[in-house]
């Protein structure tokens, strides 16, 4: 997947959010990052744009999960309006 | 027995607490009566209103009862109702309501100081030696109290008569009082 | 230079509990293990943000009550119960306080390494914490705590801390153990004099 010598998670599975709704997409990038940080996760890739962010994590399954479901919420003052998420082979995502 | 009850309601919790502490059989009729003037018992021995006369009732013949001489039988209906106000104000408010209402900290200072006078003369109970109705009556008021935003560190005592009496043989919870797992 | 605020009688988290405690405002979970151990965090599960003073103790860790994390002496997680299976990663940890015990009194400092200054410590008798309805300053200037975190007088222990701008939390022990229900109706008219601005009257025995 991410495979390296020195890849900390040989194991991670990947997956890619696209989280769009009414919020400041910097605050809730950080929010992401902040999440990501303590489910011991990697983000690999993320992008914002007005009312959008999008993000690509990668890590151990149930953690993802936990992740997937604390940016549904997101932080305070923040509307997630919808929210995809899927599974990605490393090629077609990075 | 027939308990006219409303789950949600601290006065009727405080009955079905002290039917399950005494090992008393009731029969649970909900309604949303309750939720507005309390608990009512009916059967063959009449009609039973207001948490401390019921549970009086329930207590006879039992060592939950305390002597009506003791202050501490009317103290804590008017206490328990009044808290039962307070709460039903805070939670059905359409409006946000002030956290923590002074009246609802001086009712919780009544009991600290009370509880502590007590451990002092060696008992973990409000009105005696053993745990009585009023502790019954009082218990919804402590464990509740963080429906109206009273913060718990202030009341050590408070917190160690809960613990108490959660381990009562019997103990049962309402929505708001947690079970630990 | 690591400020150690005295917050609690030691006696008020007896083995396997759990208290909250608020310094200035900033909500501290105080938990104690089976062993005896005293451990102090912020009151916040790193999870969703719960309170963890609500949560209980369980086998040397402290449970969340929302969603069941567990939480090691040290902070970590070590078990969530929706994924049983998971060895939660060591990044998932409560933020901790440092908490010492000395004249009865449990004492918290935010950071800082420096130890708890060594006491004149006596075997002393946890009489009452209660919260008095005034501003630190005012119960401090009330009973004559200057510099020194605790006030020894008449057979009194006396330690102070401001729960919030508004509430201040006195905590009272004794030397002599016959003392402690005196001093217990003590604090109870000390709260009372203060709160109506009259003077701290000092005889223990009516």
């Amino acid at each position: 997947m991410f495979a390296s010598d020195n890849d900390p998670f040989p194991d991670a599975h990947s997956r890619r959010y696209r989280i769009r709704g009414r919020f400041d997409c910097a605050l809730f990038a950080a929010f992401t990052r902040q999440r990501a940080a303590l489910l011991a996760l990697r983000i690999v890739s993320l992008r914002t744009a007005p009312g959008l962010v999008e993000a690509l994590v990668a890590g151990e399954p149930a953690l993802l999960g936990m992740f997937e479901m604390a940016c549904a919420l997101g932080p305070g003052n923040c509307i997630v309006d919808d929210m995809t998420s899927e599974a990605c082979e490393s090629d077609r995502c990075l | 027995m027939i308990l006219h009850d409303w789950a949600l309601d601290d006065r009727c919790y405080a009955v079905r607490l002290g039917a399950a502490l005494m090992g008393r059989r009731l029969t649970i009729h909900t309604t949303s009566e309750a939720a507005v003037q309390g608990p009512v018992l009916t059967g063959t021995d009449g009609t039973h209103r207001g948490p401390l006369a019921i549970l009086d009732f329930l207590a006879r013949d039992t060592p939950w009862r305390v002597p009506t001489t003791s202050p501490w039988v009317t103290r804590a209906d008017e206490m328990l109702v009044t808290f039962s106000d307070l709460r039903r104000n805070a939670l059905l408010a359409s409006m946000p309501q002030t956290p923590n209402p002074p009246a609802c900290r001086r009712l919780l200072r009544m009991i600290e100081d009370q509880l502590s006078a007590q451990r002092h003369a060696g008992s973990d109970w409000i009105a005696g030696p053993d745990a009585s109705i009023v502790d019954i009556a009082l218990f919804p008021v402590a464990a509740l109290s963080h429906d109206l935003e009273v913060p718990h560190d202030l009341f050590p005592e408070l917190r160690r008569f809960i613990r108490s009496f959660r381990a009562l043989p019997g103990f049962i919870t309402m929505p708001g009082i947690p079970e630990y797992h | 230079m690591t400020m150690w605020h005295p917050v609690a009688l030691g006696a008020d988290i007896p083995a396997g509990t759990v208290a909250p405690v608020r310094l200035h405002g900033d909500e501290v979970v105080l938990w104690r293990d089976e062993a005896g151990i005293l451990h102090a965090w912020e009151d916040r599960c790193p999870h969703r943000g719960m309170r963890l003073s609500f949560g209980f103790v369980r086998k040397g860790r402290l449970a969340c009550l929302y969603h069941g994390w567990q939480f090691d002496g040290e902070g970590r997680c070590r078990h969530i119960p929706a994924h049983p299976d998971l060895s939660p990663p060591g990044t998932i940890r409560a933020r901790t306080w440092r908490a010492d015990e000395a004249h009865g009194f449990v004492w918290l400092a935010h950071d800082g390494s420096e130890s708890l200054p060594a006491m004149k410590d006596g075997a002393f008798t946890a009489a009452r914490s209660i919260a008095i309805e005034s501003a630190r300053g005012t119960v401090a200037a009330a009973l004559g705590i200057g510099q020194d975190p605790v006030l020894s007088r008449d057979g009194l222990i006396c330690a102070v801390h401001a729960a919030d701008g508004e509430t201040t939390m006195l905590h009272v022990a004794v030397a002599n153990p016959a003392d402690a229900a005196d001093a217990a109706l003590w604090a109870q008219r000390t709260r009372d004099s203060i709160e109506r601005g009259e003077a701290v009257a000092w005889e223990l025995h009516l």
